[in-house]
């Protein structure tokens, strides 16, 4: 019931999201010639291929890590809780090592923009201080939980001891080391992915009429990277914070035969509800950055390619932030 | 924004350092303006890094951008020519595009004027 609760509320939010930025993403409009709409065509179809490979990977790798946890019980749950995170670095990789780039007819003559095209070039500001903040607050929350954590009686540290009542599991050291890992390599992974989007070639031959096309889609990739990274790190964050509020909630709650409350200790209860209350909230966080990254991904980038009849009443029944100005031009829209 | 043609004799460096030191001094490229990474411009330009490289290279012993690891390479600045010889060369070729002259023919007009007035 709860699982249906959270999905229902994910997608919420998401239409929400969607409906609110519609503006903003027609805005993401470019016009090229006629000419050229063939080759527009063939990037298109290039970068949806990229998405779609990027998401089949992280899939797998999901899958993959399913099937361990099952073959592995004596893992505790190890793998499904870096399954996000691994699922994501892997997805960022493959986005990030398939070159795309629009080739027309190859010119003797080349141009060069003179602006330099960093990591974040592509993006707002708050897109990329977001998961910096959610990886500083894993890392911290990590390292708080391994110093509260208690061996148990295998001797791995995914306990809580509360008084002479112990719960788990809590994600101590035995799952805090390998989330630290998980988190820098995350964190590397998005680095390299948003560095080789600003660091590839610039579309060859016109490069008049291919500087916006070419700036869209490297846009279009930052969102994916950044909604993909920083959803995917507030989901493990959030499976971190559910299993402390409960492991500590347990630890701090006596239990009398029958389920009934007979006192708790506090502020660890306090705490663990805190962290419960938490770790729901930022899973829809996670859940909605999510979803709008694949919904982002598997959008064609130049879904449709009209003539310059229909593309100039098109524009005018849009917004102003069309850049549609040649009057033989063809447009190839985002949205 | 730079470009380079194959089908022109001048080779590829001396195009960029050209167009580039050309830029800098009429105060198109500002002082302070960081200039892309050599591997952006390899790679925007389909050229070797060390073509871009020996180009930022001649540029920098010509005093007209440093490169530094930390802040790349940026326009050094008073490397533009004042407001006032701006001002001059676009009257002057303003005055010639009225007349029809080709570039190619201003430019030899100014080469043999700059001999004569310097005792060249």
């Amino acid at each position: 019931m709860l699982y249906l609760v959270y999905v229902a509320l994910v997608f919420l939010i998401v239409g929400f999201v969607r409906v609110s930025t519609n503006r903003r993403l027609a805005g993401l409009v470019v016009a090229v010639s006629g000419a050229s709409a063939a080759a527009a065509r063939r990037f298109a179809r290039s970068i949806m291929l990229r998405n779609i490979a990027a998401l089949v990977a992280a899939g797998a790798v999901v899958g993959t890590l399913n099937l361990v946890h099952e073959a592995h019980s004596g893992w505790y749950g190890l793998p499904l809780m870096l399954a996000p995170g691994l699922a994501a670095a892997t997805g960022l990789l493959v986005f990030a090592l398939t070159p795309t780039r629009i080739v027309a007819d190859r010119s003797s003559r080349r141009s060069a923009d003179l602006v330099p095209r960093r990591p974040w070039s592509y993006g707002p500001a708050w897109g990329f201080v977001l998961p910096l903040v959610a990886a500083a607050a894993v890392i911290t929350f990590a390292i708080l939980a391994g110093v509260g954590s208690s061996a148990q009686a295998d001797g791995t540290f995914r306990a809580i001891t509360i008084g002479t009542s112990t719960s788990g599991p809590y994600p101590g050291w035995y799952y805090g080391l390998p989330l630290i890992g998980m988190t820098v390599l995350l964190a590397a992974a998005t680095l390299f992915a948003l560095g080789r989007i600003a660091s590839a070639a610039h579309s060859e031959a016109d490069n008049d009429r291919y500087t916006e096309l070419d700036r869209i889609v490297r846009t279009l990739a930052t969102r994916v990277v950044m909604q993909l990274s920083s959803g995917s790190l507030f989901l493990y964050f959030a499976g971190v914070l559910l299993f402390a509020g409960w492991a500590t909630t347990n630890a701090a709650t006596t239990f009398a035969p029958g389920g009934i409350v007979v006192s708790t200790v506090q502020p660890a209860t306090v705490i663990g509800l805190t962290e419960v209350v938490a770790g729901l909230v930022v899973a829809l966080l996670g859940g909605v950055l999510v979803v709008l990254s694949i919904l982002d991904a598997t959008r064609q980038p130049l879904g449709r390619v009209v003539d310059a009849d229909s593309n100039s009443n098109s524009n005018s029944n849009s917004n102003s932030n069309s850049n549609s100005n040649s009057a033989d031009a063809a447009s190839a829209e985002t949205a | 924004m730079i470009t380079i043609d194959e089908a022109d004799p001048t080779p590829p460096f001396e195009q960029i350092r050209g167009q580039l030191a050309d830029q800098i001094r009429s105060g198109l490229l500002a002082a302070d303006q960081r200039l892309p990474s050599v591997r952006q411009l390899a790679v925007d330009l389909q050229l070797a890094t060390g073509t871009i490289a020996r180009a930022y290279a001649a540029l920098e012993t010509a005093g007209l951008i440093s490169t530094s690891r930390g802040s790349g390479t940026r326009v050094r600045a008073d490397q533009g020519l004042d407001d006032d010889s701006l001002a001059s060369a676009r009257r002057f070729v303003q005055a010639l595009n009225r007349r029809g002259v080709s570039l190619e023919e201003a430019l030899s007009v100014v080469r043999i004027e700059w001999s004569r007035v310097n005792g060249g």
